[in-house]
C-alpha cells in the first residue's frame, strides 16, 4: 500500500522506504549520489537520459522510474552499473559539446557537468556532431540553441504537464531529433508565453535566459570568435591531457563565480500568488530569476512578468531624490527638507482640522511591515482610523463575504488543495491571464487527473476554452445561478445535512431565502439553460472535493459582497470546508494585497483583523503606543474621495498606489486630488498620482529591502534584500518612521524583524510569527499559534465563530446597471498576463512590450460586422462618466454586445476614464465591472492589429503527455540500456 | 489647489559648501584621477579584478579542486614523472647536454641530407663505429641501456 513502510537492500545495506518511493528517491534520501539529468524533483522521471541506471536483482533498470518493493537487493555501485551509466552519458554527449568555463551555464548546478565529473569520464566515446539546426532567438526573453541541447525532454514535461501551456515538444522522427515550438514554428511565432518553464528546468545551456548570456563567467563574455578558438585548442590537446584536468579548471571557475553571482531569495512583487525564487545579480545587473522546487507557493513556475519583468528595477524613470511642489515644477530637494516639509503641513492640518483629515493609502505592493507602520503611523501619531490600502479596489467584497459566513477574510486552503479537488468553480476569474501560475496548478490537474473545471466568465479565455462546463451568464448575474444551483441541491436533497447540523447555524432561514432563485428564474435572469445548471449541480453532487476560486469579476460589482456570500453559502450546504481539496478561493490581485489588510491597513481594523471598534481591543492598541484611538472606522482608500468633496478629506498620503488610474472614475479623482490641502506621494516613480502631490518620496523596489508578504494563501513569506537601495531611495519603513520621527514619537525599529515582534506581540493570528522561522524559502500559513504551528488549511475542527459553526447568510438579488438605447454595449475590463494594471513596471521591459504594446477592445466578430468594424480600426468609447480612445481587436473570446478592455494603458485610453462611482455597499469596492458604453468610429486609416504577430495568442499549441519517451525508444539507433 | 504638473524637467540641486570645496580639490587632479578610474574600469572590464576578488574569496573551494584533481592517480604519476624528469635534467652537466645536444641535432641533419638509397656494408658500418665522436656515442648509450637494468641484476 502507498505510503507503507518496506525494507530493501542498497549495496548489501538493508534501508528503510516507503512504499511508492522510487529507487532513485530512497537512494538520494539515504546519501547515494546516483547520477541524473533528466529527473527533476518537481517533473519526476522522464526516463530519456539513462544516467541512473541500477541493478536489481540482477537486471538493469532506471532508477528514477523504478518504485522500491519489499525486498528488492539493489546495486547502486558496482562496476557494471557504473560501465552502464557512462555509456548513457557518453551518448548524451554526442549531443552536447562541453566548454563548461566558458559556457553560461557553468554555475555548479548543471545536471551533465555534474555527471560527467561524478563518472569520471576522461575521453569522449561519441565525438560530438552539430545537429543542422541555427540557434533560435528570436523570442526577447531566451534561445534554444538545439546544438547543445541534450534531448532529456525536461522542458517539454515543463511546458505541457506543468505550465500546460503545451507548446514544446521534442520531434524524435528527426533524424537528428530537436526540442520544437508548436509545429515548428520559430519560438516568437508559437504559443510561448514566455513563462520561462522550459530555461528554468533545462539541464545545460540549449534554453538559456538572455540577460545571463554572457555574463555568469569570467570568460563567457568572450568575443565569439575568439571564443570558438580557445575551445578548439582545448579540444585539440584534449585527447592527451585527457578530460580531467579541463573539467577541474571548469570547476574552479565555477567555484570562483560565487563572488560574481550573488544569489538572493526573494517573493515576486506582481499577482498573489506569491511565487518565491533566487534572483541571480551582478551587482545592480539582474542575471535571472531561478524559482526552487521548495519554492511554496510556486515550486519551479514562474509567469512571464515573475520571470523576465524586472526591468523596472533600474529604469531609469525611477526617482531618486525627493521632490517638492515648486509653482508650475517640481524641484529636488534633500530628505531632510521634504520629511520636515510633510512633518510640519500635516501637523498643521492635524492641528486645524483634526487627525481625521488626513487620509492614509498603504501600497499593496509594500511589506507586511510598512503597512503595520502606515496604520500605526494614522492611529498613534495622527489619532485617525482613515487608513486603507487597494484590497478596497478589488478584493473587500471576498473578503465580506467570508466574514459573514466562515470567519476568516482568506483562503481556506492552499493551492496545493485546489490541485487536489476533484470540482474547480472558478467564476469572474481570468485564472490562466491574472493568476498564471495558480491556473498552471488546475490545467494541470483537469488534464492528467481527472478534475473537473466549471468557468462563468463573460469571455471565453483559456480556462473557458478548458472547462467541462462552461457558464456565460449575463453581466452581473452570477449570484443568481450559484443561489439556484444550491436551491436546487437543497430540492434534490443532495445538501450534506450532517455538516450542515453539526457545523452551520440558520439553515432553515437560508433556505427560504432561496425561495426565489428556481431554475426557471435563473435562466431567465443569467440566461444560463436549465439543463446546464442542473449538470453544474450533478458535478457538485459528484465531486467529493469542491473547491471554488473567484476574482474581479464577481468582485467589483455592486453586488460583489453578496455573490461572494452565495459562493460560500454553496460551499456550506455542500460540506465543501474543512477537508483538503476543499474550500473558498478568492484570488488575492496584488503581491501583499492580503498581507497589508492582515496588517491592519483598514480602515476598520487593527492588525490581525481585530475590531476598533471592539473596546478591549482598542484599549489594548492604546496602551501599546500611548495614544487615544478613535471608535469608530475611518473613511476608506474609495469613499475619502467623496470625503475631499465634502471637506472632510484635506490631507492624504498615499503609498505607492496610482489612485488616480486605477481607481475608478479618474476624471473625479483628479478633480478630487486637485482640492486637497496637501497630497504627499511615496513611489518609485512620478505617477500619475504623484503629479498632484506637493511632496514626492523616492521609495525602494522590493528587491532593494527586507521584509514580508502574504500571498493568497495566507502564506507569509520573507524578501531579502537583492540589491542596495538606488541612490537616494529609502525604503518605505523608513521613511515612514522618519515621518513619525519628526513627530515627536520615539519610534526605532532598526530592522523590519523589529516591527515584525510587535506586530506578532499584539495580534493573536500573528503570534507565532517571526523571521527565524521565515528564514530562506519557509514560510507560515496564518493563523499561527505561539508554538510556531501554522494553517495549511482552515475550519478542519471550527469556523472562526464564537460558537465554532459556521453561518449561512441570506441573500437577494438587486440587478446590476446594464445597457441601455444610448449606452448600448457592456464593456468588461481586466488584465492581459503580460501587463500589470496600467502597466507602469511591465512597460519597463521592452520585451513585454514588444508582445503587448498597448490596450486593446476586443470586439466579437458579430458586433464587428454590424458596427463595420475591423481589427486595427480605432474607436472612442463613451460612458456616462467619461469616454477613451481604443483600438479593435476583433476575436471570438466575446460574444454579443459584450465587449472588453485590458486596463494596462494610461492616458486617453485608460480603462478609468470610463468607469463610475458606482460600488458595493457594503465593501465600497468600485462596479468597475458595470460599464455600459457606446462605440464610435473614428475615422482614419486603420493601424494594424493591436496584437502583433508575435503575440501569443494568435498561435495554435500541440498538446500531448509528456515527451513521448517511448518514440525515442522506438527509433532504431537507439539501444537499450536496461535488461529484463 | 494642487494642479497636475505635467512638466517634470527638474532644477539641479543647490550644492552645498562643503561639496564644493571637495569638489574643487578632485577637479585640479583631474587628469590622474582620470587616468587611474580607466585603468581601474580596465581591470574590471577585462574581468581581471572579479577574477583576483573570487580567487581570494574562493581560495578554500580552490585549493580543494586543485589538490582533489591533483591526488587523482593519473595525475599523481603525471606530476613524479614531470618531477623525475626535473631530476633527471637538473643532474647532468649543462655542458655535457649542451654538446649532447648540439651533436644530437647536427646529426638528425646529416642523416636527413644522406641519401635512403645508400646502403651501409659491414665494413662501413664498422668505420664508423671507431671514428672518436661515435665511439663516445655508443658508450654514453651502453652506459644508459645498462642503468635501465633491474637493480639485482646490476649488482
Amino acid at each position: 500500500m502507498k505510503g507503507e513502510k518496506i525494507s530493501i537492500m542498497m549495496d548489501g545495506k538493508k534501508y528503510e522506504a516507503l512504499d511508492g518511493q522510487t529507487i532513485l528517491q530512497v537512494s538520494m534520501q539515504y546519501g547515494f549520489d546516483i547520477p541524473h539529468v533528466c529527473y527533476h524533483p518537481s517533473l519526476g522521471s522522464i526516463e530519456t537520459c539513462d544516467t541512473c541506471m541500477v541493478d536489481v536483482n540482477g537486471k538493469i533498470v532506471r532508477a528514477c522510474s523504478t518504485p522500491v518493493s519489499n525486498d528488492m537487493n539493489i546495486s547502486v555501485t558496482s562496476e557494471k552499473v557504473l560501465n552502464i551509466r557512462k555509456e548513457a552519458t557518453q551518448r548524451i554527449l554526442h549531443n552536447h559539446e562541453l566548454y563548461c568555463t566558458v559556457c553560461d551555464n557553468n554555475n555548479g548546478d548543471c545536471a551533465l557537468h555534474n555527471t560527467v565529473d561524478q563518472l569520471g569520464i576522461e575521453v569522449q566515446k561519441y565525438p560530438f556532431e552539430p545537429k543542422p539546426y541555427p540557434v533560435d532567438d528570436s523570442n526577447p526573453f531566451y534561445v534554444y540553441d538545439p546544438n547543445q541541447c541534450i534531448l532529456c525532454g525536461r522542458c517539454v514535461e515543463a511546458c505541457q504537464d506543468v505550465q500546460v501551456n503545451e507548446t514544446l515538444s521534442i520531434d524524435w522522427s528527426r533524424e537528428r531529433p530537436r526540442v520544437i515550438w508548436d509545429h515548428d514554428v520559430p519560438i516568437n511565432e508559437s504559443s510561448c508565453v514566455s513563462c520561462g518553464h522550459c530555461v528554468t528546468v533545462c539541464p545545460v545551456n540549449a534554453l538559456m535566459e538572455k540577460t545571463i548570456i554572457g555574463r555568469a563567467g569570467f570568460l563567457t563574455g568572450v568575443e565569439g570568435k575568439t571564443k570558438r578558438k580557445m575551445i578548439d585548442i582545448v579540444k585539440s590537446v584534449e585527447p592527451e591531457i585527457t578530460m580531467g584536468p579541463v573539467m577541474a579548471i571548469s570547476n574552479i571557475e565555477s567555484k570562483l563565480r560565487k563572488s560574481r553571482i550573488k544569489k538572493t531569495k526573494t517573493v515576486c512583487t506582481y499577482c498573489g500568488v506569491g511565487c518565491s525564487f533566487e534572483m541571480w545579480t551582478n551587482g545592480r545587473e539582474i542575471l535571472k530569476v531561478q524559482p526552487q522546487p521548495e519554492s511554496p507557493a510556486n515550486g519551479i513556475s514562474t509567469c512571464i512578468k515573475g520571470k523576465f519583468g524586472w526591468d523596472f528595477v533600474n529604469s531609469s524613470e525611477r526617482i531618486t531624490s525627493p521632490l517638492i511642489r515648486d509653482g508650475e515644477r517640481f524641484r529636488k530637494a534633500t530628505w531632510d527638507e521634504a520629511i520636515d516639509l510633510v512633518v510640519s503641513r500635516l501637523s498643521q492640518i492635524k492641528e486645524k482640522y483634526g487627525g481625521d483629515a488626513i487620509e492614509f493609502i498603504a501600497s499593496s505592493k509594500g511589506t507586511n511591515e510598512e503597512a503595520y507602520l502606515m496604520q500605526k503611523l494614522a492611529r498613534q501619531v495622527f489619532g485617525t482610523n482613515n487608513v486603507d490600502n487597494s484590497s478596497r479596489f478589488c478584493q473587500a467584497p471576498a473578503t465580506t463575504g467570508l466574514w459573514r459566513t466562515v470567519g476568516y477574510g482568506g483562503d481556506a486552503g492552499s493551492i496545493q488543495d485546489i490541485y487536489n479537488a476533484d470540482l474547480v468553480i472558478a467564476v469572474g476569474t481570468n485564472t490562466a491571464e491574472s493568476h498564471p501560475v495558480l491556473a498552471t496548478r488546475v490545467k494541470r490537474a483537469h488534464k492528467l487527473n481527472g478534475q473537473k473545471l466549471i468557468v462563468s466568465d463573460l469571455r471565453k479565455h483559456e480556462m473557458a476554452r478548458r472547462a467541462d462546463i462552461f457558464l456565460h451568464p449575463k453581466p452581473g448575474t452570477d449570484l443568481v445561478w450559484l443561489s439556484a444551483v444550491t436551491k436546487y441541491i437543497i430540492d434534490q436533497g443532495w445538501e450534506n445535512r450532517e455538516f450542515i447540523r453539526d457545523r452551520v447555524n440558520g439553515f432553515d432561514d437560508y433556505v427560504k431565502s432561496l425561495k426565489k432563485f428556481t431554475l426557471e428564474f435563473a435562466e431567465e435572469i443569467t440566461g444560463i439553460k436549465k439543463e446546464t445548471l442542473v449538470k453544474v449541480a450533478e458535478y457538485i453532487r459528484d465531486a467529493k472535493r469542491v473547491s471554488i476560486l473567484w476574482a474581479m469579476g464577481v468582485t467589483q460589482h455592486q453586488m460583489g459582497s453578496d455573490t461572494s456570500t452565495a459562493i460560500s453559502n454553496l460551499l456550506l450546504v455542500t460540506g465543501n470546508y474543512g477537508r483538503r481539496g476543499t474550500g473558498a478561493y478568492p484570488l488575492r490581485g496584488h503581491n501583499n494585497v492580503q498581507g497589508t489588510s492582515d496588517f491592519g491597513a483598514m480602515n476598520a481594523y487593527f492588525p490581525g483583523y481585530q475590531s476598533v471598534t471592539n473596546d478591549e481591543i482598542r484599549k489594548k492598541f492604546e496602551k501599546a503606543w500611548n495614544c487615544h484611538i478613535p471608535e469608530k472606522p475611518g473613511l476608506d482608500n474609495n469613499t475619502c474621495l467623496e470625503g475631499i468633496m465634502n471637506g472632510k478629506i484635506r490631507a492624504m498620503y498615499v503609498i505607492g498606489e496610482e489612485l488616480v488610474e486605477t481607481g475608478s472614475d479618474s476624471n473625479f479623482i483628479a478633480s478630487q486630488l486637485e482640492t486637497l490641502d496637501f497630497l504627499v506621494v511615496e513611489d518609485i516613480f512620478i505617477s500619475e498620482t504623484a503629479k498632484f502631490a506637493d511632496v514626492i518620496l523616492p521609495a525602494c523596489t522590493s528587491l532593494e529591502k527586507e521584509g514580508t508578504f502574504v500571498n493568497t494563501e495566507r502564506r507569509i513569506q520573507r524578501i531579502y534584500r537583492v540589491m542596495d537601495p538606488l541612490p537616494g531611495t529609502r525604503p518605505d519603513w523608513e521613511i515612514i518612521q522618519s515621518i513619525a520621527r519628526g513627530m515627536g514619537y520615539d519610534w526605532d525599529y532598526r530592522h523590519p524583524s523589529d516591527i515584525m515582534e510587535e506586530a506578532a506581540s499584539l495580534s493573536p493570528i500573528f503570534s507565532g510569527v517571526n523571521y527565524e522561522r521565515l528564514e530562506g524559502f519557509k514560510s507560515l500559513q496564518w493563523p499561527v499559534s505561539k508554538d510556531g504551528n501554522d494553517s495549511p488549511f482552515l475550519y478542519e475542527k471550527e469556523f472562526n465563530f464564537p460558537d465554532g459553526k459556521a453561518k449561512f447568510y441570506p441573500l437577494s438579488y438587486t440587478p446590476p446597471l446594464s445597457v441601455d438605447s444610448e449606452f448600448d454595449l457592456h464593456l468588461n475590463n481586466g488584465r492581459v498576463m503580460e501587463h500589470f494594471h496600467e502597466g507602469n513596471e511591465t512597460y519597463k521591459s521592452p520585451g513585454i512590450k514588444e508582445i503587448v504594446p498597448g490596450t486593446f477592445l476586443e470586439l466579437s466578430p458579430e458586433l464587428a460586422e454590424q458596427r463595420g468594424l475591423s481589427t486595427g480600426d480605432e474607436v472612442r468609447v463613451i460612458s456616462k462618466w467619461g469616454d477613451a480612445r481604443v483600438t479593435v481587436l476583433v476575436t471570438d473570446r466575446v460574444s454579443g454586445n459584450e465587449m472588453y478592455m485590458p486596463m494596462n494603458s494610461s492616458g486617453d485610453s485608460a480603462i478609468n476614464r470610463l468607469t463610475s462611482r458606482l460600488m458595493d455597499p457594503t465593501a465600497h469596492t468600485p462596479a468597475y465591472k458595470e460599464l455600459p458604453v457606446r462605440i464610435e468610429k473614428i475615422s482614419g486609416k486603420r493601424k494594424q492589429s493591436p496584437l502583433p504577430k508575435s503575440n501569443p495568442r494568435n498561435a495554435t499549441p500541440n498538446p500531448q503527455v509528456g515527451v513521448l519517451v517511448e518514440e525515442k525508444w522506438k527509433r532504431p539507433d537507439y539501444e537499450e540500456l536496461t535488461s529484463g | 489647489m494642487s494642479k497636475m504638473i505635467e512638466n517634470l524637467s527638474l532644477e539641479k540641486e543647490e550644492r552645498m559648501p562643503d561639496l564644493d570645496i571637495v569638489m574643487k580639490d578632485v577637479m585640479s587632479r583631474m587628469d590622474d584621477i582620470m587616468a587611474f578610474m580607466e585603468t581601474l574600469s580596465l581591470i574590471r572590464s577585462s574581468g581581471i579584478m572579479d577574477l583576483l576578488r573570487a580567487i581570494l574569496e574562493n581560495r578554500e573551494d580552490v585549493t580543494r579542486i586543485v589538490v582533489d584533481e591533483a591526488s587523482k592517480k593519473v595525475n599523481m604519476n603525471f606530476i613524479r614523472n614531470a618531477l623525475s624528469i626535473y631530476t633527471f635534467l637538473s643532474s647532468i652537466d649543462p655542458d655535457v647536454m649542451r654538446n649532447f645536444m648540439k651533436n644530437a641535432g647536427e646529426s638528425l641533419t646529416s642523416a636527413k641530407m644522406t641519401k635512403q638509397t645508400d646502403g651501409i656494408g659491414i665494413m662501413k658500418l664498422y668505420s664508423i663505429i671507431k671514428q672518436p665522436g661515435t665511439f663516445e656515442a655508443m658508450r654514453i648509450m651502453l652506459k644508459i641501456l645498462s642503468g635501465l637494468a633491474p637493480e639485482e641484476k646490476k649488482k
